[in-house]
């Protein structure tokens, strides 16, 4: 199973209760709910624990991907990065520091990378972290040695460009 | 896509890149329940950031993983699909109201019939003065 069709199929199938499904789903995008698990939550067990409950909210909101407008992979992953970055916040609220900032991403060539590349020095990097980490304001601003308060509107002017950048 | 402020556009993109603490998590989905189009501009910084997905590599997971999830998923169900157990479901409905029917009919046709007044004899009321 590797074409969005079939993904799709795979979960319209669950949506129906259809177990046999699941195998098959799993067999396909494991693999990379489990690179974004662990990508954002730097903690192999945790990552794991996350896999298989983004792989049971799948099959608890299956019936949801047709109204959604998402691509099905972009929707599977969408789920896991937003479940990932649901437990690190939550973690952080409880006190557990954000991670130490790690190496630059190299974005691939596209519509987006060109975009972010257009953006004043060093945003661009940014916000490819934001998404690839799920580094926060307040790891964003240590990397960028500001004070974490100036962050958001700092940011927030790069992705009115970015915007703009995407819908010209 | 709906037109929606530059502010809540830029709301949308800190939500998506998950730039906030938990409690602006939460806001923003409150948010996102009041202004429909939101959702919309969700999903535009989602379909638009998706290239990057490419970043994460993939790691296989291990095989008990799965098991877990179908272990916690299918537990004590039945190895049929919602739907077929829907159906089921249905069925033993159907059956059981036919079982019922049948049963009304057979009764009906072995109790025996209500005695038959002798020819000429009134009912006991009508001695009554």
């Amino acid at each position: 199973m590797k074409t969005d069709t079939e993904i799709e199929t795979a979960i319209a199938q669950l949506a129906q209760g259809d177990r046999s499904a699941l195998r098959p789903l799993w067999k396909a995008l494991a693999p990379q709910v489990l690179g974004i698990c662990t990508a954002i939550l730097q903690d192999d067990l945790a990552a794991r624990a996350a896999l298989e409950q983004v792989f049971i909210k799948i099959w608890h909101n299956a019936d949801g991907l047709a109204q959604s407008g998402y691509p099905p992979r972009v929707w599977v992953c969408t789920i896991a990065r937003n479940h990932a970055l649901d437990l690190i916040r939550a973690a952080q609220a409880e006190g557990v520091p954000e991670p130490e900032p790690r190496k630059d991403v190299a974005w691939p060539e596209g519509r987006i990378g060109d975009a972010l590349a257009l953006l004043p020095t060093g945003h661009g990097q940014l916000i490819a972290r934001a998404y690839a980490y799920g580094e926060g304001y307040g790891t964003l601003a240590q990397r960028m040695g500001r004070m974490p308060d100036l962050m958001p509107m700092l940011l927030r002017k790069s992705l009115s460009a970015l915007r703009e950048a995407l819908t010209t | 896509m709906t037109e929606i402020t530059e502010d809540l556009a830029c709301d949308a993109a800190e939500y998506v890149l998950g730039l906030g603490d938990a409690a602006s998590r939460r806001a923003f989905e409150d948010k996102m329940k009041e202004i429909p189009a939101l959702r919309d501009e969700v999903l535009g910084w989602d379909s638009d950031f998706a290239e990057l997905l490419s970043l994460y590599p993939t790691r296989v997971p291990p095989r008990k993983s799965l098991r877990r999830v179908e272990k916690l998923l299918f537990k004590g169900l039945p190895a049929t699909p919602r739907h077929k157990t829907a159906l089921s479901g249905a069925r033993i409905l159907a059956g059981a109201l036919i079982a019922v029917l049948l049963l009304a009919v057979l009764i009906g046709r072995f109790v025996p019939p209500p005695p038959v007044a002798p020819p000429g004899s009134q009912p006991a009321q009508a001695n009554v003065k």
